[in-house]
Protein backbone atom coordinates (compact mmCIF):
# COMPACT_ATOMS: atom_id res chain seq x y z
CA UNK A 1 0.00 0.00 0.00
CA UNK A 2 1.31 3.95 -0.22
CA UNK A 3 0.03 6.95 -0.55
CA UNK A 4 -0.53 8.94 -3.29
CA UNK A 5 -0.22 13.32 -3.38
CA UNK A 6 -1.48 14.72 -6.05
CA UNK A 7 0.43 18.38 -6.63
CA UNK A 8 -0.41 21.33 -8.15
CA UNK A 9 1.27 23.73 -10.35
CA UNK A 10 0.18 26.46 -13.04
CA UNK A 11 2.97 27.83 -14.72
CA UNK A 12 5.67 26.33 -13.05
CA UNK A 13 4.83 27.74 -9.97
CA UNK A 14 3.95 25.05 -7.13
CA UNK A 15 1.12 25.69 -4.99
CA UNK A 16 2.30 25.42 -1.41
CA UNK A 17 -0.74 23.45 -0.65
CA UNK A 18 0.29 20.60 -2.27
CA UNK A 19 3.17 20.60 0.21
CA UNK A 20 0.56 21.02 3.09
CA UNK A 21 -1.10 17.79 1.47
CA UNK A 22 2.04 16.49 1.95
CA UNK A 23 2.32 17.05 5.39
CA UNK A 24 -0.89 15.51 5.92
CA UNK A 25 0.26 12.44 3.66
CA UNK A 26 3.10 11.39 5.75
CA UNK A 27 0.80 11.73 8.81
CA UNK A 28 -0.95 9.14 8.07
CA UNK A 29 1.35 7.72 5.90
CA UNK A 30 2.09 5.51 8.79
CA UNK A 31 4.92 3.55 7.48
CA UNK A 32 3.23 3.20 4.03
CA UNK A 33 5.28 4.82 0.93
CA UNK A 34 4.56 8.79 -0.14
CA UNK A 35 4.35 8.91 -3.82
CA UNK A 36 4.35 12.64 -5.18
CA UNK A 37 2.43 12.91 -8.65
CA UNK A 38 3.47 16.41 -10.58
CA UNK A 39 1.46 16.71 -13.62
CA UNK A 40 1.92 19.68 -16.31
CA UNK A 41 4.75 20.65 -19.34
CA UNK A 42 8.37 21.27 -18.59
CA UNK A 43 7.63 20.58 -14.60
CA UNK A 44 10.95 18.40 -14.07
CA UNK A 45 12.52 21.56 -12.06
CA UNK A 46 9.70 21.14 -9.60
CA UNK A 47 10.96 17.78 -8.50
CA UNK A 48 13.19 18.67 -5.70
CA UNK A 49 10.71 21.00 -4.20
CA UNK A 50 7.92 18.47 -4.17
CA UNK A 51 10.41 15.81 -2.68
CA UNK A 52 11.96 18.27 0.30
CA UNK A 53 8.29 18.08 1.22
CA UNK A 54 8.91 14.76 2.63
CA UNK A 55 8.09 12.27 -0.54
CA UNK A 56 9.42 8.93 -0.88
CA UNK A 57 9.23 9.32 -4.57
CA UNK A 58 8.38 11.91 -7.21
CA UNK A 59 6.31 10.76 -10.40
CA UNK A 60 6.49 13.23 -12.96
CA UNK A 61 3.47 13.18 -16.00
CA UNK A 62 4.92 15.54 -18.57
CA UNK A 63 3.26 16.39 -21.32
CA UNK A 64 2.58 19.73 -23.86
CA UNK A 65 -0.67 18.21 -23.52
CA UNK A 66 -0.97 18.98 -20.16
CA UNK A 67 0.47 22.09 -19.71
CA UNK A 68 -3.03 23.83 -18.84
CA UNK A 69 -5.10 21.78 -16.52
CA UNK A 70 -8.01 20.07 -18.35
CA UNK A 71 -10.18 17.67 -16.08
CA UNK A 72 -10.43 14.95 -18.58
CA UNK A 73 -6.73 14.62 -19.16
CA UNK A 74 -5.28 14.71 -15.63
CA UNK A 75 -8.24 12.86 -14.87
CA UNK A 76 -6.47 9.90 -17.62
CA UNK A 77 -3.20 10.34 -16.01
CA UNK A 78 -4.15 10.51 -12.37
CA UNK A 79 -6.08 7.02 -12.81
CA UNK A 80 -3.39 5.58 -14.44
CA UNK A 81 -0.96 6.50 -11.30
CA UNK A 82 -3.70 4.78 -9.01
CA UNK A 83 -3.04 2.05 -11.07
CA UNK A 84 0.73 1.83 -11.14
CA UNK A 85 0.91 2.49 -7.24
CA UNK A 86 -2.63 1.12 -5.31
CA UNK A 87 -2.53 3.98 -2.81
CA UNK A 88 -4.79 3.31 -0.39
CA UNK A 89 -5.00 7.56 0.28
CA UNK A 90 -4.88 9.90 -2.25
CA UNK A 91 -4.35 13.15 -1.02
CA UNK A 92 -4.37 17.06 -2.47
CA UNK A 93 -5.64 20.32 -1.55
CA UNK A 94 -8.97 21.61 -1.73
CA UNK A 95 -8.20 24.61 -3.98
CA UNK A 96 -10.16 26.14 -6.64
CA UNK A 97 -8.78 23.24 -9.11
CA UNK A 98 -8.75 20.25 -6.27
CA UNK A 99 -12.53 21.51 -6.16
CA UNK A 100 -13.13 20.97 -9.61
CA UNK A 101 -11.06 17.52 -10.42
CA UNK A 102 -10.94 15.20 -7.15
CA UNK A 103 -15.12 14.37 -6.66
CA UNK A 104 -15.01 13.44 -10.08
CA UNK A 105 -12.20 11.49 -9.75
CA UNK A 106 -12.87 9.38 -7.09
CA UNK A 107 -16.55 8.97 -8.47
CA UNK A 108 -14.31 7.48 -11.45
CA UNK A 109 -12.10 5.95 -9.70
CA UNK A 110 -15.00 4.52 -7.30
CA UNK A 111 -13.72 5.74 -4.23
CA UNK A 112 -14.62 7.28 -1.24
CA UNK A 113 -14.17 10.96 -1.61
CA UNK A 114 -14.15 14.02 1.42
CA UNK A 115 -13.21 17.41 0.15
CA UNK A 116 -11.66 20.00 3.10
CA UNK A 117 -10.84 18.23 5.52
CA UNK A 118 -8.84 20.35 8.49
CA UNK A 119 -7.95 16.68 10.50
CA UNK A 120 -7.03 13.19 9.21
CA UNK A 121 -5.97 10.53 11.43
CA UNK A 122 -6.02 6.62 10.63
CA UNK A 123 -8.57 4.77 12.43
CA UNK A 124 -8.62 1.16 12.44
CA UNK A 125 -8.26 -0.11 8.51
CA UNK A 126 -9.79 3.07 7.46
CA UNK A 127 -9.35 6.77 7.58
CA UNK A 128 -11.01 8.88 9.75
CA UNK A 129 -11.12 12.75 8.93
CA UNK A 130 -12.64 15.91 10.30
CA UNK A 131 -14.28 19.13 8.30
CA UNK A 132 -16.17 22.24 9.26
CA UNK A 133 -19.68 22.60 8.35
CA UNK A 134 -22.20 25.44 8.79
CA UNK A 135 -19.60 28.32 8.08
CA UNK A 136 -17.23 27.32 10.87
CA UNK A 137 -19.51 26.61 13.56
CA UNK A 138 -19.80 23.16 13.60
CA UNK A 139 -16.91 20.28 13.19
CA UNK A 140 -17.85 17.08 12.13
CA UNK A 141 -15.92 13.90 12.08
CA UNK A 142 -16.47 10.61 9.47
CA UNK A 143 -14.74 7.13 8.87
CA UNK A 144 -13.95 6.31 5.55
CA UNK A 145 -12.50 3.21 4.23
CA UNK A 146 -10.08 3.11 1.59
CA UNK A 147 -9.32 3.48 -0.87
CA UNK A 148 -10.64 6.73 -0.14
CA UNK A 149 -9.34 10.46 -1.81
CA UNK A 150 -9.20 12.99 0.60
CA UNK A 151 -8.63 17.02 -0.09
CA UNK A 152 -7.21 19.12 3.16
CA UNK A 153 -8.22 22.84 3.73
CA UNK A 154 -5.31 25.08 3.15
CA UNK A 155 -3.44 26.41 5.82
CA UNK A 156 -5.16 23.33 7.76
CA UNK A 157 -1.55 21.07 7.79
CA UNK A 158 1.61 22.82 8.04
CA UNK A 159 4.07 21.81 5.52
CA UNK A 160 7.59 20.54 6.45
CA UNK A 161 10.84 20.70 4.90
CA UNK A 162 12.16 16.65 5.36
CA UNK A 163 15.70 16.30 4.22
CA UNK A 164 15.50 13.41 2.74
CA UNK A 165 16.67 12.32 -0.84
CA UNK A 166 13.61 10.97 -3.46
CA UNK A 167 13.73 9.25 -6.04
CA UNK A 168 12.77 10.65 -9.36
CA UNK A 169 10.63 9.00 -12.02
CA UNK A 170 9.35 10.36 -15.37
CA UNK A 171 5.81 8.41 -15.70
CA UNK A 172 4.93 7.07 -19.10
CA UNK A 173 2.23 9.69 -20.27
CA UNK A 174 -0.25 7.91 -23.00
CA UNK A 175 -3.28 9.51 -23.19
CA UNK A 176 -4.30 7.53 -25.87
CA UNK A 177 -8.18 7.60 -26.52
CA UNK A 178 -8.86 10.47 -23.97
CA UNK A 179 -9.68 13.73 -25.29
CA UNK A 180 -10.30 17.09 -23.23
CA UNK A 181 -13.40 18.19 -23.25
CA UNK A 182 -12.82 21.79 -21.80
CA UNK A 183 -9.92 23.95 -22.83
CA UNK A 184 -7.88 26.70 -21.05
CA UNK A 185 -8.16 29.43 -23.42
CA UNK A 186 -5.84 31.96 -21.23
CA UNK A 187 -5.71 33.73 -17.72
CA UNK A 188 -6.89 37.03 -16.26
CA UNK A 189 -4.79 39.15 -13.50
CA UNK A 190 -6.76 40.96 -11.77
CA UNK A 191 -7.01 44.81 -12.85
CA UNK A 192 -4.83 47.35 -10.63
CA UNK A 193 -6.51 48.99 -8.51
CA UNK A 194 -6.15 52.35 -6.86
CA UNK A 195 -5.19 51.65 -2.58
CA UNK A 196 -2.99 48.70 -2.42
CA UNK A 197 -4.77 46.63 0.80
CA UNK A 198 -1.26 44.47 1.15
CA UNK A 199 0.92 47.32 2.06
CA UNK A 200 -1.39 48.92 4.68
CA UNK A 201 -0.32 48.81 8.28
CA UNK A 202 -4.01 48.93 9.56
CA UNK A 203 -6.78 47.31 7.65
CA UNK A 204 -10.53 48.30 8.18
CA UNK A 205 -12.10 45.56 6.76
CA UNK A 206 -16.24 44.97 6.15
CA UNK A 207 -18.22 42.47 5.77
CA UNK A 208 -22.00 41.51 4.48
CA UNK A 209 -23.24 43.08 7.86
CA UNK A 210 -23.16 46.73 6.59
CA UNK A 211 -25.91 45.57 4.82
CA UNK A 212 -26.14 47.89 2.11
CA UNK A 213 -23.48 50.58 -0.24
CA UNK A 214 -25.12 53.31 1.16
CA UNK A 215 -23.68 52.70 4.82
CA UNK A 216 -20.31 52.77 3.85
CA UNK A 217 -19.45 56.20 4.77
CA UNK A 218 -19.69 55.49 8.47
CA UNK A 219 -17.14 52.70 7.72
CA UNK A 220 -15.12 55.65 5.13
CA UNK A 221 -15.33 58.14 8.73
CA UNK A 222 -13.29 55.26 10.79
CA UNK A 223 -10.95 55.22 8.30
CA UNK A 224 -10.30 58.86 7.92
CA UNK A 225 -9.85 58.95 11.43
CA UNK A 226 -7.37 56.40 11.45
CA UNK A 227 -3.91 57.40 10.64
CA UNK A 228 -2.34 55.08 8.01
CA UNK A 229 -5.63 52.92 7.76
CA UNK A 230 -7.46 51.53 4.17
CA UNK A 231 -10.95 50.33 3.95
CA UNK A 232 -10.75 46.53 2.80
CA UNK A 233 -13.72 44.04 2.54
CA UNK A 234 -15.17 40.63 2.75
CA UNK A 235 -16.29 38.87 -0.70
CA UNK A 236 -20.12 39.74 -0.80
CA UNK A 237 -19.41 43.42 -0.67
CA UNK A 238 -17.25 43.26 -3.63
CA UNK A 239 -19.67 40.91 -5.53
CA UNK A 240 -22.66 43.47 -4.28
CA UNK A 241 -20.47 46.31 -6.26
CA UNK A 242 -19.52 48.36 -2.99
CA UNK A 243 -16.28 48.07 -3.08
CA UNK A 244 -14.01 47.40 -5.82
CA UNK A 245 -12.18 43.90 -6.56
CA UNK A 246 -8.78 44.86 -5.34
CA UNK A 247 -10.30 45.66 -1.80
CA UNK A 248 -11.13 42.15 -1.11
CA UNK A 249 -9.49 39.78 1.37
CA UNK A 250 -9.45 36.43 0.90
CA UNK A 251 -8.06 33.10 -1.14
CA UNK A 252 -9.87 34.90 -4.20
CA UNK A 253 -8.85 38.26 -3.27
CA UNK A 254 -5.78 39.26 -1.67
CA UNK A 255 -3.61 38.43 1.57
CA UNK A 256 -2.93 41.01 4.12
CA UNK A 257 -0.87 40.60 6.85
CA UNK A 258 -1.23 44.39 8.48
CA UNK A 259 -0.32 45.17 12.13
CA UNK A 260 -4.26 45.90 13.23
CA UNK A 261 -7.36 44.32 11.06
CA UNK A 262 -10.48 45.35 12.14
CA UNK A 263 -13.40 42.65 10.95
CA UNK A 264 -16.46 44.60 11.11
CA UNK A 265 -19.68 42.64 10.44
CA UNK A 266 -17.62 39.65 8.92
CA UNK A 267 -18.54 35.97 10.05
CA UNK A 268 -14.98 34.79 8.62
CA UNK A 269 -15.52 32.22 7.06
CA UNK A 270 -12.43 30.22 6.36
CA UNK A 271 -11.87 31.74 2.47
CA UNK A 272 -12.02 35.02 4.44
CA UNK A 273 -9.78 33.90 7.67
CA UNK A 274 -7.32 32.76 4.86
CA UNK A 275 -6.47 36.04 3.33
CA UNK A 276 -5.69 38.00 7.27
CA UNK A 277 -5.31 35.52 9.80
CA UNK A 278 -1.25 36.46 8.73
CA UNK A 279 -2.13 39.83 10.51
CA UNK A 280 -0.23 40.72 13.89
CA UNK A 281 -3.47 41.70 15.90
CA UNK A 282 -7.34 41.18 14.78
CA UNK A 283 -10.25 42.84 16.34
CA UNK A 284 -13.40 41.47 15.58
CA UNK A 285 -17.04 43.33 15.92
CA UNK A 286 -20.11 40.77 15.47
CA UNK A 287 -23.61 40.60 16.72
CA UNK A 288 -23.19 36.78 16.74
CA UNK A 289 -21.60 35.87 19.40
CA UNK A 290 -20.51 32.42 17.80
CA UNK A 291 -19.10 34.10 14.85
CA UNK A 292 -15.98 31.98 13.72
CA UNK A 293 -14.57 35.37 13.45
CA UNK A 294 -13.97 35.37 16.89
CA UNK A 295 -11.53 32.20 16.81
CA UNK A 296 -8.71 34.08 15.53
CA UNK A 297 -9.38 37.44 17.28
CA UNK A 298 -7.64 38.73 20.06
CA UNK A 299 -9.90 41.60 20.87
CA UNK A 300 -13.45 40.52 20.32
CA UNK A 301 -17.07 42.93 20.38
CA UNK A 302 -20.62 41.27 20.45
CA UNK A 303 -22.30 44.19 19.76
CA UNK A 304 -23.89 45.63 16.77
CA UNK A 305 -21.20 47.89 13.99
CA UNK A 306 -23.76 50.38 13.56
CA UNK A 307 -23.61 51.10 17.50
CA UNK A 308 -19.71 50.49 17.97
CA UNK A 309 -18.16 52.54 14.92
CA UNK A 310 -19.50 55.71 15.28
CA UNK A 311 -18.46 55.32 18.94
CA UNK A 312 -14.74 54.49 17.49
CA UNK A 313 -15.05 57.69 15.70
CA UNK A 314 -16.04 59.92 18.47
CA UNK A 315 -13.33 58.23 20.72
CA UNK A 316 -10.62 58.50 18.13
CA UNK A 317 -11.42 62.20 17.81
CA UNK A 318 -10.97 62.92 21.25
CA UNK A 319 -7.37 63.55 21.16
CA UNK B 1 -32.61 24.71 -24.59
CA UNK B 2 -32.87 23.12 -21.40
CA UNK B 3 -31.15 24.39 -19.02
CA UNK B 4 -31.54 22.73 -15.09
CA UNK B 5 -30.92 23.95 -11.90
CA UNK B 6 -30.27 22.56 -8.76
CA UNK B 7 -31.83 24.18 -5.72
CA UNK B 8 -31.04 23.19 -1.88
CA UNK B 9 -33.13 23.80 0.75
CA UNK B 10 -30.61 24.58 3.75
CA UNK B 11 -30.93 25.67 6.62
CA UNK B 12 -31.14 29.20 7.77
CA UNK B 13 -28.86 29.56 10.87
CA UNK B 14 -28.34 33.38 11.24
CA UNK B 15 -28.57 34.58 14.18
CA UNK B 16 -29.54 31.28 16.09
CA UNK B 17 -27.30 29.05 18.68
CA UNK B 18 -26.81 25.59 17.18
CA UNK B 19 -27.14 22.47 19.20
CA UNK B 20 -26.30 18.81 17.98
CA UNK B 21 -28.50 16.57 17.66
CA UNK B 22 -28.25 13.35 15.91
CA UNK B 23 -24.94 13.77 14.84
CA UNK B 24 -26.18 17.28 12.79
CA UNK B 25 -27.31 20.19 14.46
CA UNK B 26 -30.80 20.24 15.18
CA UNK B 27 -33.24 21.77 12.38
CA UNK B 28 -36.45 21.35 14.41
CA UNK B 29 -36.89 24.72 14.92
CA UNK B 30 -35.03 26.12 11.95
CA UNK B 31 -36.27 27.80 8.66
CA UNK B 32 -35.19 26.13 5.21
CA UNK B 33 -34.07 28.79 2.65
CA UNK B 34 -32.64 28.24 -0.74
CA UNK B 35 -28.83 28.14 -0.76
CA UNK B 36 -27.58 31.06 -1.34
CA UNK B 37 -25.35 29.82 -4.08
CA UNK B 38 -28.02 28.35 -5.84
CA UNK B 39 -29.23 31.46 -6.35
CA UNK B 40 -26.57 32.83 -8.55
CA UNK B 41 -27.19 29.56 -10.58
CA UNK B 42 -30.92 30.06 -10.97
CA UNK B 43 -30.01 33.69 -12.24
CA UNK B 44 -27.63 32.59 -14.72
CA UNK B 45 -30.22 30.19 -15.94
CA UNK B 46 -33.07 32.44 -16.36
CA UNK B 47 -30.11 35.08 -18.50
CA UNK B 48 -29.41 32.11 -20.62
CA UNK B 49 -33.18 30.91 -21.09
CA UNK B 50 -34.12 34.72 -22.04
CA UNK B 51 -31.05 35.08 -24.44
CA UNK B 52 -31.63 31.74 -26.66
CA UNK B 53 -35.34 30.24 -25.48
CA UNK B 54 -35.91 27.13 -23.61
CA UNK B 55 -36.70 26.06 -20.31
CA UNK B 56 -35.80 26.38 -16.62
CA UNK B 57 -35.99 23.16 -14.64
CA UNK B 58 -35.77 23.16 -10.93
CA UNK B 59 -34.83 19.96 -9.07
CA UNK B 60 -33.91 19.52 -5.05
CA UNK B 61 -33.84 16.56 -3.15
CA UNK B 62 -34.34 16.38 0.71
CA UNK B 63 -36.69 14.11 3.16
CA UNK B 64 -39.87 15.05 4.63
CA UNK B 65 -38.80 17.40 7.23
CA UNK B 66 -37.45 19.61 4.18
CA UNK B 67 -40.93 19.49 2.45
CA UNK B 68 -41.95 22.52 3.46
CA UNK B 69 -38.35 24.03 2.55
CA UNK B 70 -38.16 22.95 -0.43
CA UNK B 71 -41.50 23.29 -1.42
CA UNK B 72 -41.03 27.21 -0.72
CA UNK B 73 -37.30 27.36 -2.54
CA UNK B 74 -39.33 26.24 -5.55
CA UNK B 75 -41.64 28.49 -5.45
CA UNK B 76 -39.12 31.45 -5.08
CA UNK B 77 -37.86 29.68 -8.69
CA UNK B 78 -41.05 30.27 -9.50
CA UNK B 79 -41.61 33.16 -9.16
CA UNK B 80 -38.05 34.07 -10.88
CA UNK B 81 -39.03 32.65 -14.19
CA UNK B 82 -38.86 28.60 -13.68
CA UNK B 83 -40.96 26.85 -15.65
CA UNK B 84 -40.84 23.55 -14.23
CA UNK B 85 -39.90 22.44 -10.70
CA UNK B 86 -39.44 18.40 -9.25
CA UNK B 87 -38.79 17.07 -5.80
CA UNK B 88 -37.18 13.98 -4.80
CA UNK B 89 -37.85 13.28 -0.98
CA UNK B 90 -36.41 10.13 0.65
CA UNK B 91 -36.61 9.50 4.77
CA UNK B 92 -32.31 8.20 4.09
CA UNK B 93 -31.42 11.73 2.01
CA UNK B 94 -29.62 12.60 5.34
CA UNK B 95 -27.75 9.89 5.71
CA UNK B 96 -26.57 9.73 2.08
CA UNK B 97 -22.89 10.65 1.50
CA UNK B 98 -22.02 12.99 -1.77
CA UNK B 99 -21.33 10.23 -4.01
CA UNK B 100 -25.26 9.24 -3.39
CA UNK B 101 -26.75 12.20 -3.84
CA UNK B 102 -25.15 12.76 -7.37
CA UNK B 103 -26.47 9.19 -8.50
CA UNK B 104 -30.05 10.13 -7.41
CA UNK B 105 -29.37 13.85 -9.31
CA UNK B 106 -28.12 11.89 -12.16
CA UNK B 107 -31.36 9.46 -12.28
CA UNK B 108 -34.05 12.72 -11.58
CA UNK B 109 -31.85 14.11 -14.25
CA UNK B 110 -31.19 11.32 -17.10
CA UNK B 111 -34.57 11.40 -18.44
CA UNK B 112 -34.59 15.48 -18.97
CA UNK B 113 -31.82 15.81 -21.38
CA UNK B 114 -30.71 18.85 -20.08
CA UNK B 115 -28.49 21.06 -22.29
CA UNK B 116 -26.86 22.68 -19.38
CA UNK B 117 -27.06 22.02 -15.83
CA UNK B 118 -26.53 24.95 -12.82
CA UNK B 119 -25.85 24.64 -9.36
CA UNK B 120 -23.89 27.09 -6.96
CA UNK B 121 -20.42 25.99 -6.31
CA UNK B 122 -21.27 24.97 -2.82
CA UNK B 123 -23.75 24.60 -0.35
CA UNK B 124 -24.15 26.65 3.08
CA UNK B 125 -24.28 23.59 5.24
CA UNK B 126 -22.00 20.94 4.15
CA UNK B 127 -19.82 22.94 2.02
CA UNK B 128 -18.16 19.86 0.04
CA UNK B 129 -18.36 21.40 -3.56
CA UNK B 130 -18.84 17.76 -4.49
CA UNK B 131 -21.73 18.07 -6.42
CA UNK B 132 -21.10 19.32 -9.88
CA UNK B 133 -18.48 16.67 -10.94
CA UNK B 134 -19.49 14.15 -9.05
CA UNK B 135 -23.23 15.07 -10.97
CA UNK B 136 -20.96 15.44 -14.32
CA UNK B 137 -19.54 11.31 -13.91
CA UNK B 138 -22.60 10.21 -13.22
CA UNK B 139 -24.13 11.76 -16.29
CA UNK B 140 -20.96 11.53 -18.24
CA UNK B 141 -21.08 15.10 -19.24
CA UNK B 142 -18.01 18.01 -18.56
CA UNK B 143 -18.58 20.30 -15.85
CA UNK B 144 -16.92 23.53 -14.89
CA UNK B 145 -16.87 25.06 -11.41
CA UNK B 146 -16.87 27.89 -9.93
CA UNK B 147 -17.50 30.15 -12.93
CA UNK B 148 -17.52 33.70 -12.62
CA UNK B 149 -18.82 34.65 -16.21
CA UNK B 150 -20.55 32.68 -18.91
CA UNK B 151 -20.77 33.43 -22.41
CA UNK B 152 -22.84 31.20 -24.49
CA UNK B 153 -22.73 31.53 -28.34
CA UNK B 154 -25.48 32.34 -30.59
CA UNK B 155 -26.24 28.38 -31.02
CA UNK B 156 -26.32 27.63 -27.42
CA UNK B 157 -23.86 24.66 -27.79
CA UNK B 158 -20.44 26.62 -26.99
CA UNK B 159 -19.39 28.72 -23.55
CA UNK B 160 -16.80 31.04 -22.96
CA UNK B 161 -16.63 30.82 -19.32
CA UNK B 162 -14.02 32.11 -16.61
CA UNK B 163 -13.20 30.21 -13.54
CA UNK B 164 -11.91 31.58 -10.19
CA UNK B 165 -8.94 30.46 -9.26
CA UNK B 166 -6.82 31.86 -6.01
CA UNK B 167 -5.49 35.24 -5.33
CA UNK B 168 -8.58 36.34 -8.27
CA UNK B 169 -6.39 35.46 -11.20
CA UNK B 170 -9.22 33.89 -13.70
CA UNK B 171 -9.08 30.88 -15.66
CA UNK B 172 -10.76 31.18 -19.20
CA UNK B 173 -12.40 27.93 -20.38
CA UNK B 174 -14.14 26.61 -23.18
CA UNK B 175 -16.73 23.75 -23.62
CA UNK B 176 -20.03 22.48 -25.50
CA UNK B 177 -23.25 21.66 -24.25
CA UNK B 178 -24.21 19.39 -22.49
CA UNK B 179 -22.44 20.70 -19.35
CA UNK B 180 -22.63 21.45 -16.00
CA UNK B 181 -21.37 24.73 -14.68
CA UNK B 182 -21.07 25.45 -10.46
CA UNK B 183 -21.82 29.18 -10.11
CA UNK B 184 -19.22 31.44 -8.24
CA UNK B 185 -20.82 34.10 -5.91
CA UNK B 186 -20.91 37.48 -7.80
CA UNK B 187 -21.60 36.57 -11.05
CA UNK B 188 -24.42 38.30 -11.74
CA UNK B 189 -26.71 39.94 -9.33
CA UNK B 190 -30.13 37.51 -9.03
CA UNK B 191 -33.53 39.02 -9.49
CA UNK B 192 -35.85 39.79 -6.80
CA UNK B 193 -39.46 37.94 -7.11
CA UNK B 194 -42.19 40.48 -7.65
CA UNK B 195 -45.04 39.90 -5.45
CA UNK B 196 -47.56 38.82 -7.26
CA UNK B 197 -45.51 36.39 -8.94
CA UNK B 198 -44.79 34.39 -5.60
CA UNK B 199 -49.06 34.65 -5.14
CA UNK B 200 -48.99 33.30 -8.57
CA UNK B 201 -46.29 30.36 -7.82
CA UNK B 202 -48.20 28.58 -5.01
CA UNK B 203 -50.98 27.96 -7.54
CA UNK B 204 -48.09 26.01 -9.48
CA UNK B 205 -47.76 22.42 -9.24
CA UNK B 206 -44.68 20.74 -8.24
CA UNK B 207 -44.13 17.35 -9.20
CA UNK B 208 -42.66 15.42 -6.23
CA UNK B 209 -41.04 11.67 -6.91
CA UNK B 210 -39.75 9.24 -4.67
CA UNK B 211 -36.47 6.95 -5.52
CA UNK B 212 -38.49 4.28 -6.95
CA UNK B 213 -40.43 6.62 -9.36
CA UNK B 214 -36.96 7.37 -10.34
CA UNK B 215 -36.03 3.79 -10.68
CA UNK B 216 -33.54 3.43 -8.32
CA UNK B 217 -32.52 0.47 -6.98
CA UNK B 218 -32.11 1.21 -2.98
CA UNK B 219 -29.55 -1.35 -2.54
CA UNK B 220 -27.31 -0.33 -5.20
CA UNK B 221 -27.56 3.37 -3.73
CA UNK B 222 -26.87 1.95 -0.03
CA UNK B 223 -23.07 0.44 -1.46
CA UNK B 224 -22.08 3.66 -2.53
CA UNK B 225 -22.77 4.96 0.89
CA UNK B 226 -19.30 4.33 2.17
CA UNK B 227 -18.75 7.67 4.26
CA UNK B 228 -20.16 7.23 7.83
CA UNK B 229 -20.72 10.49 10.44
CA UNK B 230 -18.55 9.72 13.84
CA UNK B 231 -19.70 12.55 15.23
CA UNK B 232 -20.83 16.24 15.28
CA UNK B 233 -19.87 19.54 17.45
CA UNK B 234 -18.37 22.46 18.21
CA UNK B 235 -14.71 23.44 16.81
CA UNK B 236 -12.08 23.17 19.66
CA UNK B 237 -11.70 26.37 21.09
CA UNK B 238 -7.96 27.54 20.43
CA UNK B 239 -5.81 28.85 23.55
CA UNK B 240 -5.68 32.59 23.72
CA UNK B 241 -8.92 33.63 23.17
CA UNK B 242 -10.22 36.63 22.34
CA UNK B 243 -10.50 39.33 25.30
CA UNK B 244 -14.17 40.07 25.08
CA UNK B 245 -14.97 44.04 25.46
CA UNK B 246 -18.39 44.48 26.93
CA UNK B 247 -20.37 47.54 28.65
CA UNK B 248 -22.39 50.56 26.35
CA UNK B 249 -20.96 51.24 23.25
CA UNK B 250 -19.23 54.34 24.55
CA UNK B 251 -17.21 52.24 27.13
CA UNK B 252 -16.46 49.72 24.85
CA UNK B 253 -15.16 52.31 22.12
CA UNK B 254 -13.13 54.01 25.07
CA UNK B 255 -11.25 50.61 25.93
CA UNK B 256 -10.52 49.41 22.69
CA UNK B 257 -8.92 52.48 21.25
CA UNK B 258 -6.98 52.44 25.03
CA UNK B 259 -6.00 48.99 24.60
CA UNK B 260 -4.86 49.39 21.42
CA UNK B 261 -2.91 52.62 21.79
CA UNK B 262 -0.95 51.43 24.69
CA UNK B 263 0.07 48.09 22.60
CA UNK B 264 1.28 50.99 20.06
CA UNK B 265 -1.25 49.70 17.29
CA UNK B 266 -2.75 53.18 16.49
CA UNK B 267 -0.14 56.04 15.75
CA UNK B 268 -2.31 58.42 18.07
C1 LIG C 1 -14.01 29.41 -3.80
C2 LIG C 1 -14.46 30.48 -2.86
C3 LIG C 1 -13.67 31.58 -2.70
C4 LIG C 1 -14.02 32.58 -1.79
N1 LIG C 1 -13.19 33.63 -1.60
C5 LIG C 1 -13.47 34.55 -0.65
C6 LIG C 1 -12.56 35.64 -0.39
O1 LIG C 1 -11.51 35.79 -1.02
N2 LIG C 1 -12.89 36.51 0.61
C7 LIG C 1 -14.04 36.40 1.35
O2 LIG C 1 -14.26 37.24 2.24
N3 LIG C 1 -14.91 35.41 1.09
C8 LIG C 1 -14.66 34.49 0.11
N4 LIG C 1 -15.57 33.49 -0.15
C9 LIG C 1 -16.90 33.55 0.49
C10 LIG C 1 -16.92 33.03 1.92
O3 LIG C 1 -17.18 31.65 1.90
C11 LIG C 1 -18.04 33.73 2.71
O4 LIG C 1 -19.26 33.56 2.07
C12 LIG C 1 -17.80 35.22 2.94
O5 LIG C 1 -16.49 35.45 3.44
C13 LIG C 1 -18.81 35.78 3.91
O6 LIG C 1 -18.65 37.17 4.02
P1 LIG C 1 -19.19 37.95 5.30
O7 LIG C 1 -18.54 37.42 6.52
O8 LIG C 1 -19.04 39.39 5.02
O9 LIG C 1 -20.75 37.63 5.26
P2 LIG C 1 -21.63 36.70 6.21
O10 LIG C 1 -21.05 35.35 6.31
O11 LIG C 1 -23.02 36.86 5.74
O12 LIG C 1 -21.45 37.35 7.64
C14 LIG C 1 -21.95 38.59 8.01
C15 LIG C 1 -21.68 38.72 9.50
O13 LIG C 1 -22.05 40.02 9.91
C16 LIG C 1 -22.69 39.93 11.16
N5 LIG C 1 -23.54 41.10 11.24
C17 LIG C 1 -24.61 41.41 10.48
N6 LIG C 1 -25.10 42.61 10.81
C18 LIG C 1 -24.35 43.06 11.84
C19 LIG C 1 -24.37 44.24 12.62
N7 LIG C 1 -25.27 45.21 12.41
N8 LIG C 1 -23.45 44.37 13.60
C20 LIG C 1 -22.54 43.40 13.84
N9 LIG C 1 -22.46 42.28 13.10
C21 LIG C 1 -23.37 42.10 12.12
C22 LIG C 1 -23.41 38.62 11.15
O14 LIG C 1 -23.59 38.14 12.48
C23 LIG C 1 -22.47 37.74 10.35
O15 LIG C 1 -21.57 37.04 11.19
C24 LIG C 1 -15.23 32.48 -1.06
C25 LIG C 1 -16.05 31.37 -1.25
C26 LIG C 1 -15.67 30.37 -2.14
C27 LIG C 1 -16.57 29.18 -2.31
Amino acid sequence: MAILVVCEQRQGELKETSLEAMAAAVSVAGGEKVHALLIGSGIEGLAQAVARGGADEVVIADSPELTCYTYDLYRAVVLKAVGDISPSVVIAGHTSQGMDFFPGLAASAGMPMLSDCVKLSRSGDGIEAARQLYGGKIEVRYALPVPCVLTVRQGAFSSVMAGKEAEVRKMQVDLGSASARTEVTGYETPPKEDVDIEKAKIVVSVGRGIEKKENLPVFEELVSSIDGAVLAASRPVIDNGWLPKGRQVGVSGKTVRPKLYLALGISGAIQHLSGMSGSEFVVAVNRDKDAPIFKVADIGVVEDIFKIVPALVNEMKKR
Amino acid sequence: MKIAVLAKAVPDVKNVRLTIKDNDIDTAELNFVINEQDSYALEEGLRLKEKLGGEVVVVSVGDEARRKGITQVIRECYAKGADRGTMLLDQDYSKWDGGVRAKVMAALLGPEKPDVVLMGSQSFDTATSRMGPMLGEAMGIAHVSLITALEAGGDGRTFAVSRDLEGGLQEKVRVSAPCIFTTQTGINTPRYAALSKIIMATRKEIKTMTLEDAGIDRAELEKLNRVRVVAAGFPEEKEGNALMLTGTPEEIAAQLVKSLREKGLLQR
